[in-house]
């Protein structure tokens, strides 16, 4: 017995060359569009890091696993008794409580 | 942290709700910049020694007495355990198991509040400990890939650093020099005079 629906056959639609033409060039410029605003959200995530590291001084560090910790190691590390630590610190903290 | 309307916007720490500092400050305070970045400080600061001691149990579990590693799991369980982070669940109106048209997704899921300032970065790390102790082949993390940190050799410097591929026992290069100077002093200083021969200018 068939458990899943028979799909129906796909049938090209009957168009002149002019509109298979016109289609195709939507098409490609949809594509395009499409491919430049995942490049965008791509670049702007890899600026967003890159600026999340440079204030938890690692700036050659991509994995943001490992960004998490370097801004632990850095709490961890801070002088709490001498500096006003959250002041001094509070962007980088916040970096570390994004990225987490 | 994601926001589930405008996906390309990330939450301000000010719009998170922290449990310990609602419980010690007003919401007076909390609600000014200055207040709210005050509390926080203060907050840090009374966590900080806690938070070294789990550090350290977590860079060398060897190495503490028991009771150090029992105050150091009660810290981890109290900011990082269970309940650490509430969330709130939205069903989906748009369910797709493709993906297609609407999204594979039964709830969006979003963190309403924290038990404390330090748990999204504590339950961070017991997720980490989670995955490195878990049997499930595809999500288990090697301890270095887990916890790659590490307590400097040299006892009076005592900083953390994150491990790197090749093996580090030392926050810096200059700690491990004063190490060698500390330890060996004899043979730093032959080092040095070797170094040093290195560069005479040929007579």
């Amino acid at each position: 017995m068939r458990t899943t629906k028979r799909q129906a056959p796909l049938v090209a639609p009957q168009l002149s060359p002019t509109e298979l033409e016109a289609r195709v060039r939507e098409a490609r410029s949809m594509d395009s569009r499409a491919r430049d605003i995942v490049a965008s959200m791509n670049s702007a995530r890899v600026a967003m890091t890159q600026k999340c590291a440079e204030s938890l001084r690692a700036p050659d560090e991509k994995n943001i696993d490992r960004l998490i910790w370097y801004g632990i190691a850095r709490y961890a590390n801070a002088n709490v008794e001498n500096d006003d630590v959250f002041p001094k610190h509070s962007l980088r903290f916040r970096h570390l409580v994004r990225f987490a | 942290m994601i926001r589930q309307d405008s996906p390309f916007e990330s939450f301000a720490i000010r719009d998170l709700e922290f449990r310990d500092l609602e419980s010690q400050t007003s919401g007076k305070e909390l609600a000014t910049f200055e207040g709210f970045y005050i509390a926080c400080g203060t907050r840090l600061r009374l966590l900080h020694k806690q938070f070294r001691g789990m550090l350290s149990w977590l860079a060398d579990p060897n190495a503490l007495t028991a009771l150090q590693r029992n105050e150091a799991i009660s810290f981890l369980t109290e900011h990082g355990g269970q309940g650490a982070i509430e969330f709130d669940l939205d069903p989906n109106d748009d369910f797709d198991d493709s993906g297609n048209k609407g999204y594979p997704f039964y709830y969006w899921k979003t963190p309403t509040e924290y038990r404390s300032i330090l748990s999204p970065v504590i339950s961070f790390i017991a997720h980490r400990i989670e995955r490195y102790q878990t049997d499930e082949s595809e999500e288990t993390l090697t301890l270095r890939e887990a916890i790659p940190v590490m307590v400097c050799k040299r006892a009076a410097c005592g900083h953390f650093a994150v491990l790197h591929r090749t093996t580090k026992e030392f926050c810096s290069a200059s700690c491990r020099t004063l190490y060698r100077q500390e330890t060996k002093p004899e043979a730093h200083a032959a080092y040095q005079r070797a170094y040093r021969e290195g560069y005479k200018k040929p007579r």
